[in-house]
């Protein structure tokens, strides 16, 4: 399908310059000059070695290239993911636990503004305020600790905003079940009752929800990628979206979906250990 | 209905998202009127100032009206928006309801076709889509319509198959009530306040993921006055003319955040009830 | 302290519930007294406020209350939070109707029992024999692995002993069962109600029966109290008021005469009344073949008769 992109890749590897018969030859090179018909059946079959071919730009295999950049994906979602959580989570408990307080239309408003702030505009304000005005923090790029940042709460805060507004949710819902006033009945402290018997229960649909948006996330990886120059596999999608470099295009989302899949395999699998009642299924 | 539009106007916040969603769509139907300047016609003089009392957004880097352009924006972002989420929606629902009503091969087969456009996250599929169709306002909304039609074909179905083991609805199919009339008059209106809750939620989703693919430049083309494609030109200058990025930002955030609100409470409406 | 022979003596209970603007009196003035090792039922159908008044007795309803209740002279309504805490459990227990949604689902059984013996300051090798004997004693076979189980994987029978295990672990003066059988199969529900009888008769408990049933009531009770939209209409002996009804409401409910456990209810005329609007006067009039003027305008007072006191302007 991606074939169907104007525009003629073995040109563009070719260069400006080149005469017609070297755009013939690297034609030739990626199997570009077999019928198109042929040609996904050919790159399937690949796939199952993982033989993602070449770069149409670079001339260096998609594989490799992936791979160099998908561990700088994967940090950055891992870190925004980690800030979010060990704030959202306790936020929304703590607004559920004060519900219908001013507390809680605070944290309320913030989560429904986080969740609505586009994150290109945002990170574009962050990078003004704390890079270019204050001089704190590189605007983009990547490397050091302080790289991290910007990026990192630039995600968190809409991971965040959305953790805040399911944990609170579901806490409340798990205050209203039955099982917490046999707790209260026994003669269990508030505290208990929180942490052991309400938490427990309302925390597994949180766990889900977190999983699937750490997916999600890394769909959210070609903008936020795009604004910090952070050189992940989103960014790599984008340049050869603009580059027409069919197979790093076809490559790098083919990665990107299998590691989709993974995520959401793992998601499953941390339900079955949350959940008692799937654990035999 | 009429009790929800009153709950609605209860909260004060829920009233000023109203309000905000009113002017823009005032904004949009009256856009040649109400814009000052053309949001096309260039002026290099003029390019990349501050905002003044000629132009109170200040101008872009062609010496255009960011003001006019936030304006005209404005019918192009609702325009996406409430396209997609139209079509989105209805595909996604006219198709979850009968494979849930139908179940079987129907339904073996929308899952599988389920299946594949969860492959991707949303936004990546939407990529994904104007990379190879091409980009402009139609593929836009396309392909926002696309990201937004598993999630309505998962969650119309699920709600079927619950409405459809209803017992009247069980003892109207004994009566020999005709499948569409079964599906148009006991099964849409049965999960109709679900879904236009979620439908509410995804017009403010829509947005961000069209300006999101403007912002990458594979969104409407310039010299359109989308959004995201304002901010993701505006990018390049924003080091001495942050004024590029601001106004547009600030509209889409403040849509998407109205959007959000509403949909927000209509959901907490509905779930109280 | 005053030293009663009273266990626990409830005076002139209310529990208002507030919805946003509207108010709802669950439960109104209610007086009644226990004994030490008197089993009370209190009987009356879904919505006459019986399940809010047991409830409220530990303040585990969300109505607010006055009046009072005193256990052994000292008045509940009035402790403070960790003073209740420190009651619940320990001196009054409550056996909930519907196990499935009474146990914690992601809890084992074993977390969920033994932590009934560790807030109330044993040690955790203690709380784990003694919650392993104790489900012995509720008729759970097994008891090691069941205390490693999750509720799910236990029938509703096993959970409702689970339950009753739970609520009998420190002795307590007194349990308050609120409808402990009527959400299990009918075969369960008598072994259910057999254990309660065995129970209460073994272990001398103080009980407070919530039932609509009142085969239920006859198999475990010695005393009983009939409620009719938030108050009591008739309290007695069970024998008195089961052999010799006085008050019409408590006549009609005992002419469905008990089958063996299965109760055939002779159907009322009219509605169960609407708690948001009550008639005036006694509330039961609008039903009763005896009303009379007098009925409908003053409520009546309960009053001692026969043996019992009764609630009615038309006994006599």
């Amino acid at each position: 399908m991606i074939r169907l992109i104007p525009g003629d890749p073995a040109r563009v590897l070719a260069g400006l310059m080149a005469s017609e018969e070297d755009v013939e030859l690297i034609r030739e090179q990626l199997g570009l000059n077999k019928p198109l018909y042929v040609q996904p059946f050919t790159y399937m079959a690949n796939l199952f070695t993982f033989n993602l071919g070449v770069s149409a730009r670079t001339d260096s295999p998609v594989l490799y290239e992936v791979m160099a950049r998908l561990p700088n994906t994967l940090a950055l979602a891992l870190s925004s993911t980690a800030l979010a959580v060990a704030l959202g989570v306790p936020l929304g408990v703590f607004a559920a636990s004060r519900k219908s307080s001013k507390i809680d239309t605070l944290v309320s408003t913030f989560s429904i503004v986080g969740i609505s702030l586009p994150t290109y505009w945002l990170g574009l304000i962050m990078i003004t305020v704390f890079a270019v005005e204050l001089h704190l923090l590189p605007a983009g790029g990547y490397g050091t600790p302080a790289h991290f940042v910007l990026p990192t709460i630039t995600i968190a805060l809409f991971l965040m905003a959305f953790i805040v507004k399911i944990t609170k949710a579901s806490v409340i819902d798990s205050m209203e079940k039955e099982y917490v006033v046999t707790a209260r009945s026994k003669g269990l402290t508030e505290r208990v009752i929180l942490y052991k018997h309400i938490l427990r229960n309302a925390l597994i649909p949180v766990v889900t929800i977190i999983g699937l948006q750490f997916g999600s996330l890394l769909g959210g990886a070609v903008i936020t990628e795009t604004i910090y120059a952070w050189p992940g596999l989103g960014r790599l999608i984008i340049d050869a979206i603009n580059n027409r470099d069919y197979p790093m295009v076809q490559g790098s989302i083919f990665i990107f979906a299998l590691l989709y899949a993974l995520v959401n395999l793992v998601t499953d699998l941390i339900y079955t250990i949350v959940d008692p009642r799937v654990r035999l299924g | 209905m009429n009790t929800l539009a009153r709950e609605l106007v209860k909260s004060k916040m829920v009233l000023a998202s109203i309000i905000i969603l009113l002017s823009f769509i005032f904004m949009a139907l009256f856009a040649d009127f109400l814009a000052p300047y053309s949001p096309i016609e260039s002026d290099l003089s003029i390019s990349n100032k501050p905002p003044s009392w000629e132009h109170p957004f200040g101008t872009d880097e062609l010496g255009r009206d960011i003001l006019s352009r936030v304006i005209h924006g404005a019918k192009l972002t609702l325009t996406i928006s409430f396209a997609a989420t139209a079509i989105g929606a209805l595909v996604g629902i006219i198709v979850g309801i009968l494979s849930g009503f139908y179940g079987r091969a129907v339904d073996t087969i929308t899952q599988r076709f389920t299946d594949v456009l969860l492959a991707l996250p949303g936004f990546l599929l939407a990529v994904m889509f104007v990379a190879i169709m091409g980009n402009n306002l139609a593929t836009v909304i396309a392909s926002v319509a696309l990201s937004l039609v598993p999630s309505y074909i998962r969650m119309s179905r699920g709600l079927t198959l619950q409405v459809k083991e209803l017992e009247y609805v069980l003892a109207a199919k004994q009566l020999g009530v005709s499948n569409i009339k079964i599906m148009t008059r006991h099964i849409i209106p049965n999960i109709s306040p679900t879904l236009i809750a979620q439908i509410t939620l995804n017009l403010g989703t829509a947005i961000l993921f069209a300006s999101g693919l403007g912002f990458l430049g594979i969104g409407v083309p310039p010299p359109q006055p989308e959004w995201g494609t304002m901010l993701g030109t505006g990018r390049t200058y924003m080091f001495y003319a942050p004024h590029l990025i601001i106004f547009p930002g600030l509209a889409v955030f403040l849509v998407v955040f109205s959007f959000n609100k509403i949909g927000d409470r209509i959901g907490e409406v509905i779930a109280s009830k | 302290m005053l030293q009663s022979d009273k266990l626990l003596e409830v005076q002139n209970l209310r529990v208002t519930y507030r919805f946003e603007d509207k108010k709802i009196r669950a439960v109104d003035d209610v007086s009644f007294s226990i004994r030490e090792g008197d089993r009370f039922a209190i009987v009356g159908e879904s919505g006459s406020g019986k399940s809010t008044l047991g409830l409220s007795i530990v303040r585990l309803c969300p109505g607010e209350a006055s009046g009072s209740v005193r256990l052994n002279g000292i008045d509940i309504l009035k402790l403070s939070q960790e003073e209740l805490r420190k009651l619940r459990g320990s001196d009054i227990s409550v056996v909930f109707q519907d196990p499935s949604s009474a146990l914690n689902p992601v809890l084992r059984i074993g977390d969920q029992l033994i932590e009934v013996f560790t807030t109330h300051g044993y040690d955790k090798t203690e709380a784990y024999t003694r919650s392993a004997k104790l489900l012995e004693t509720v008729g759970i076979p097994e008891p090691e692995k069941r205390l490693m189980s999750y509720p799910h994987q236990l029938s509703g029978g096993m959970k409702q002993r689970v339950i009753i295990a739970m609520a009998i672990a420190l002795n307590p003066k007194l349990v308050i069962a609120d409808e402990p059988t009527s959400a299990l199969d009918v075969t369960i529900q008598a072994q259910i109600l057999k254990l309660i009888k065995e129970l209460s008769e073994t272990k001398k408990l103080s009980m407070i029966l919530i039932t609509h049933d009142i085969g239920v009531a006859a198999e475990v009770c010695n005393e009983i109290g009939i409620m009719y939209a938030g108050r009591m209409l008739e309290i007695g002996t069970f024998e008195d008021v089961f052999h010799n009804p006085k008050h019409p409401y408590t006549q009609s409910l005992m002419t469905c005469v008990p089958k063996g456990l299965k109760c055939v209810l002779k159907p009322l005329p009219g509605n169960v009344p609407d708690m948001s609007n009550l008639p005036s006067g006694c509330k039961f009039h609008p039903r009763c073949p005896y009303a009379n003027d007098k009925c409908k305008t003053i409520e009546p007072k309960l009053e001692k008769a026969d043996g019992r006191y009764v609630a009615c302007h038309a006994v006599w």
